[in-house]
């Protein structure tokens, strides 16, 4: 019982809710004794939560207790404003005091599961997580049906609480791991959620500054049922249509859980191309600028003349062509994750196409470098994951500097930059580039 | 205290990167249409100076290339160049030269500095082929305009084994031409080249070089020989015997080599693979080998002979004798060893497919 100095239950939640829209309590006589209902009407669908507990308590109780167990109430313990904050209904004694929890009929909040919004599903289960936390572990459950599932709640916040459920399998997980990073979010659970970004660091993300994501998202339940069963830590976050996964490791990016369903050799020629598209989508554009300003000597003679003939009456540099139509490019992919539905068919045939086609008759750039970015732009994104795409986005640029300054020598120290960058980012330790040893867990 | 450090890092990030970009010399490059790229060097003997040294450059325009020959007159080739480079719009980058054309006059002086300079000053891909002209250099470059005007790999297709080469002419690199000027063991051929009358080029035969200088020719059967015996055959070679022609299909060269007290001895098996092409007679099977035989083992004795008489060892026999020559006596090999080398041929002629008509034995 939570009841400070002279206060009753009942003050010290009006205090804090009592001034709310959806503020709601109100008398009720169940087995022939009083009681006060309350609970906030936005959350809670309260004319159904009252018409259940009155079919219920048809009994006649004699205490406070015996009608706890008529109408199916537990006693309420910890913080009664954060149980009314999730939904949940109180009831008191007219006194305000011998809080108890009873379930409450909610209002539908949340959307019904639905095939996911921003992954394609091509050949497996085509649920998707919705924003609720039970309904997500909910879905796993339905993939996994195994007592192994470990699941551990933490509920982060001061001022607000984020409820954040740990899944791991006992068999295949490392235990270490799994309590490392258990401890390592016991311990913030002071702090206020706030982003992925943040989480990351709690779990310990090195370095920090490193642009590559330290974990995976999923939206479909069956991918998470393959990463859990694959040794992964699974993180939940109310109010996050998707799975977090730590640590992700380099195949994650280029190996879908999907590929499992298809021969092997077909999933290795998938596995190869997404590998390719990475390789293009970073190289590409750099290759462009090494091959026409610095090194033009390493293309066969029929190349160079042709491609000297479609740069003729370009008036600036190869590095200012490239960065002119990748950043038209850039923005054409911004707004059209800003543009409703409707227009974005048209916006991409005017940034495509007319652009495109009107930049190369007016001598701005040559067409070859349409080609070559149109290329890199669509293999930008056969990586798997869009927090990964977004890095190879940035990669470009990166080797796009280092090809204007050293050629193709450049190119070869930009991944070999880029390599180094994967092979010391972590996230609780766990390295990004994991050369595992030759025996596997299942 | 993390913050900090990483602050400290990033800023060392950049300036670490900012210090390359100083080292980059980006502001030296030229981009591919501000280039002049020669596809063929001629170098001939000035009229004054020591060379004339002309470049065919195609400069791309839109939708086409304009080709023109550009000569300039100097004591070095270098020297010349950059005079060239004065009087053409764009910078002249000499890595696509896709053939140097070198005078005969020169080529009998020796190539060895010139080879050497080229080589040393990194300007020209050491890829690029060399050949040898005996006609006017202004003329082979003027006829060639209209060929590389239409297709600038015209020369690079001649010695592309995928387009046009045929085993009965010689192909070497500056590279390897290079090379054998310093070798104490092996020579090269350099094709010969002169404008056709129809065609951009007509082949003229190979110049037999030794340590850089042109001492001798070659026809195109003797060429072929050569790229026979030093495992260089490719494609299809017609071979005409008294009343049939064979083509060659393979050839494999295999040299057992020993140094006894006379000097040299080498025993090279050949082993030819051929079709029957033409025929006016019925002739058996084992008459066409045995005339085949007889006529490569005799060509391949005058084709010796011929060589010893220059001194030039094109088919590099004296690396057979590397590791059997002390190498302060192998400097010597073209002078002591290989004019009394012991050369002896055992060609196997196998001759595989007769055609249908051919049913007697």
């Amino acid at each position: 019982m939570v009841s400070k100095g002279t206060k009753t239950q009942r003050d010290l939640i009006v205090e804090k809710l009592g001034t709310s829209v959806d503020w709601y309590a109100q008398k009720l006589q169940i087995g022939g004794m009083t009681l006060e209902l309350i609970a906030l009407s936005s959350l809670v669908d309260i004319p159904a939560t009252n018409l259940r507990l009155l079919k219920s308590g048809g009994e006649e109780a004699h205490t406070w207790e015996q009608l706890w167990a008529v109408i199916g109430a537990v006693e309420a313990r910890g913080d009664l404003i954060t149980g009314l904050l999730e939904g949940r209904t109180l009831l008191l004694m007219p006194d305000g005091t011998g809080g108890a929890w009873v379930q409450s009929e909610k209002r539908p909040l949340n959307r019904s599961i639905n095939p996911p919004v921003n992954q394609n599903i091509m050949v497996s289960s085509k649920t998707a997580f919705i924003e609720d936390l039970i309904t997500n572990l909910g879905l796993v459950r339905n993939e996994l049906r195994s007592p192994a599932l470990k699941q551990s709640i933490i509920s982060v916040g001061s001022v607000y609480k984020k409820r954040i459920l740990m899944l791991s399998m006992m068999n295949a997980a490392e235990s270490a791991f799994v309590y490392d990073c258990e401890k390592a979010l016991r311990a913030r659970e002071g702090d206020d959620f706030d982003s992925l970004a943040q989480l990351m660091r709690w779990l310990g993300r090195k370095p920090v500054w490193n642009p590559i994501p330290s974990y995976a998202r999923t939206e479909s339940p069956h991918e998470t049922a393959n990463f859990l069963k694959k040794g992964r830590v699974v993180l939940l976050i109310e109010g996050y249509p998707d799975a977090i996964v730590i640590p992700v490791e380099l195949s994650d990016l280029l190996i879908s859980s999907e590929d499992r369903d298809y021969p092997a050799i077909a999933a290795a020629m998938l596995a190869a191309f997404r590998i390719l598209g990475v390789l293009v989508a970073i190289a590409a554009p750099a290759a462009y600028v090494a091959l026409v300003s610095i090194n033009p000597d390493v293309m066969k003679v029929e190349l160079i003349y042709s491609i000297a003939q479609s740069r003729v009456g370009v008036p600036y540099p190869s590095i200012t062509e490239a960065l002119i139509l990748l950043f038209i490019m850039e923005m054409l992919l911004e707004a059209i994750i800003r543009l409703p539905k409707s227009i974005g068919p048209a916006m991409t045939m005017v940034g495509g196409i007319i652009l495109g086609q009107a930049v190369v008759d007016a001598n701005l750039v040559s067409n070859l470098l349409i080609i070559v970015l149109a290329a890199s732009t669509i293999a930008n994104f056969t990586v798997i994951g869009y927090n990964f795409a977004l890095v190879i986005r940035m990669s470009k640029y990166f080797m796009l500097g280092f090809a204007a300054l050293f050629g193709p020598l450049g190119i070869v120290c930009g991944f070999y930059l880029l390599l180094s960058l994967l092979c010391t980012a972590t996230v609780m330790r766990k390295p990004f580039f994991p050369v595992k040893p030759l025996e596997q867990k299942e | 205290m993390r913050s900090w450090r990483s602050v400290r890092m990033v800023s060392l990030l950049m300036l670490w990167i900012g210090c390359g970009g100083l080292i980059g010399g980006c502001w030296d490059y030229h981009d591919i249409n501000h280039r002049a790229m020669p596809v063929i060097m001629g170098i001939g003997q000035g009229e004054n100076k020591a060379y004339q040294v002309y470049l065919q450059i195609p400069i791309p325009a839109e939708q086409k290339l304009v080709i023109k020959v550009v000569s300039s007159e100097a004591d070095t080739v270098s020297e010349a160049v950059d005079q060239i480079r004065m009087s053409i719009e764009n910078y002249i980058d000499l890595l696509s030269v896709e053939m140097v054309v070198i005078h005969q006059s020169i080529a009998e002086q020796g190539l060895r500095e010139a080879l050497s300079n080229a080589i040393r000053s990194r300007n020209m891909s050491p890829k690029a082929l060399i050949a040898i002209t005996d006609s006017d250099m202004k003329r082979l470059l003027s006829n060639s305009k209209q060929a590389v005007n239409n297709d600038v790999t015209t020369f690079y297709k001649f010695a592309n084994k995928r387009a046009g080469w045929t085993p009965k002419t010689a192909k070497t690199t500056m590279m390897e031409a290079f090379a054998s000027t310093r070798s104490y063991t092996e020579d090269v051929l350099i094709p010969i080249i002169r404008p056709g009358d129809d065609t951009v080029l007509s082949f003229a035969g190979s110049a037999v070089m030794r340590q850089g200088k042109m001492v001798d020719r070659m026809n195109a059967e003797e060429t072929l020989l050569v790229n026979v015996v030093t495992n260089r055959y490719y494609g299809a070679a017609v071979e005409v015997l008294s009343d049939t022609s064979v083509t060659i299909k393979s050839a494999h060269m295999k040299w057992r080599s020993r140094l006894n007290g006379q000097g040299a001895e080498m025993n090279g098996r050949l082993s030819i693979q051929a079709t029957l092409t033409e025929t006016k007679s019925d002739n058996p099977k084992s008459e066409i080998v045995k005339e085949l035989t007889a006529l490569l083992e005799r060509e391949l004795g005058q084709l010796m002979k011929k060589l010893k008489n220059s001194g030039s060892d094109p088919l590099g026999l004296g690396n057979y004798y590397r590791d059997k020559i002390p190498f302060e006596k192998l400097q010597r090999w073209r002078s002591d060893y290989y004019p009394s080398a012991n050369i002896t041929y055992s060609v196997k002629v196998k001759i595989n497919n007769y055609g249908s008509l051919m049913q007697r034995e």
